[in-house]
């Protein structure tokens, strides 16, 4: 095993604990702290709904109870461990992989989400202050959002608790890893009827992202491979456009997510390697940065700017 | 994090909350983790290492 590559979801060091809450004991509840780098840690806590019959509660009674409790934990964990990301949120059995997602700074929304600073540099703090239902600022630079729905609506997993959040993620180009997307991107009729300035904002903006998307797709898909088991993806743009106060922050948001899957899949299936960007010169300092913050910790991917043609 | 004394101080702090961590599992016969003092959580951690 010697020199392989830890995977996103592997742990150098787990503690766990069967977690009682004294006046419901018959709730099944989990604590999960998990170490898996020198700077990466996560924390889980599992709640099994289901239980809340053995502990002689309504569905309405255990939300209620809960849905309190694990909010003001939730503030209490943020202070204290100041995480790149904390949720809140109902999966039910489906394995989320939430650990890689977040080390990817793949986008996700729960019931309740605190965003550190982490994620604020890469999405930038007033987009996640824009997500609907409510968001508000900590005082870390981080954002704390809500979703409105109802606890009980949440243990029931009902997606219409996201209905305003799909639209305003589709105008950004941004697809969550939580919640899972589940149909494909749609236009926004209804919008373009009522205010046809705006929807032809919208569209031009659209059209835009989508063939950054497609650029980008394109360039990404061809690797070199050098010597050593390295492998190299170049990507030679027009950086002025990251940089335009209308679209750069959803360009730099759609590159940093173009090149976070591509290094997924090209390290699950070369674990291996190591994974090198090959940037052309002018690349925006914002952009180096959020960079820098994908690559920190991670000693298989790196990226280097390259010098300049005369 | 950095290493057991931050485990601990979230564990405690999960405790306070009002969720305590426990030595045992549940069972199908309706048995629980038997929740641990406060001021033994320490030591836990350590165990579960």
């Amino acid at each position: 095993m010697k020199g392989r590559r830890p995977g996103p979801s592997e742990a150098l060091e787990v503690w766990r604990f069967g977690v009682v809450r004294p006046e419901q004991p018959q709730i099944f509840c989990n604590l999960h702290i998990s170490q898996r780098s020198e700077q990466r840690w996560d924390i889980g806590l599992l709640v099994a709904t289901s239980t809340h019959t053995k502990a002689g509660l309504s569905l309405d009674e255990f939300c209620a109870s809960w849905a309190t409790l694990l909010d003001t934990l939730g503030d209490e964990l943020y202070e204290r461990t100041r995480p790149a990301l904390g949720t809140f949120t109902n999966t039910r059995a489906e394995i989320v992989g939430f650990a890689a997602a977040i080390a990817r700074r793949r986008l996700i929304i729960g019931w309740r989400t605190w965003f550190g600073p982490a994620y604020t540099d890469l999405f930038g703090r007033e987009w996640l202050l824009g997500i609907p239902d409510t968001a508000s600022p900590l005082d870390d630079g981080g954002v704390a959002h809500r979703l409105a729905g109802s606890a009980r609506r949440l243990a029931e997993a009902d997606r219409s608790l996201y209905s305003a959040v799909w639209p305003y993620l589709e105008r950004a180009s941004i697809q969550s890893h939580w919640p899972r997307p589940s149909r494909p991107r749609t236009r926004l009729p209804q919008e373009a009827e009522t205010d046809h300035s705006n929807a032809a904002h919208l569209e031009r903006d659209d059209v835009e992202l989508t063939a950054l998307r497609r650029d980008l797709r394109d360039l990404l898909a061809t690797t070199i491979v050098l010597a050593g088991n390295q492998r190299v993806k170049v990507l030679d743009l027009d950086w002025s456009a990251f940089t335009d106060p209308r679209l750069g922050s959803a360009r730099q948001s759609l590159l940093l997510h173009a090149f976070n899957e591509v290094a997924e899949a090209e390290l699950q299936s070369h674990p291996d390697a190591t994974l090198r960007l090959e940037l052309g010169q002018g690349v925006p300092d914002g952009l180096r940065r959020l960079l820098d913050q994908v690559v920190a910790g991670d000693s298989h991917m790196s990226y280097v700017v390259l010098p300049g043609h005369n | 994090m950095h290493g057991e004394d931050d485990v601990a101080e979230v564990v405690q702090r999960v405790a306070r909350a009002g969720l305590r961590p426990g030595l045992g599992d549940w069972t199908t016969e309706g048995e629980h983790p038997e929740p641990v003092p406060f001021e033994n959580l320490p030591q836990l951690v350590a165990e579960r290492r």
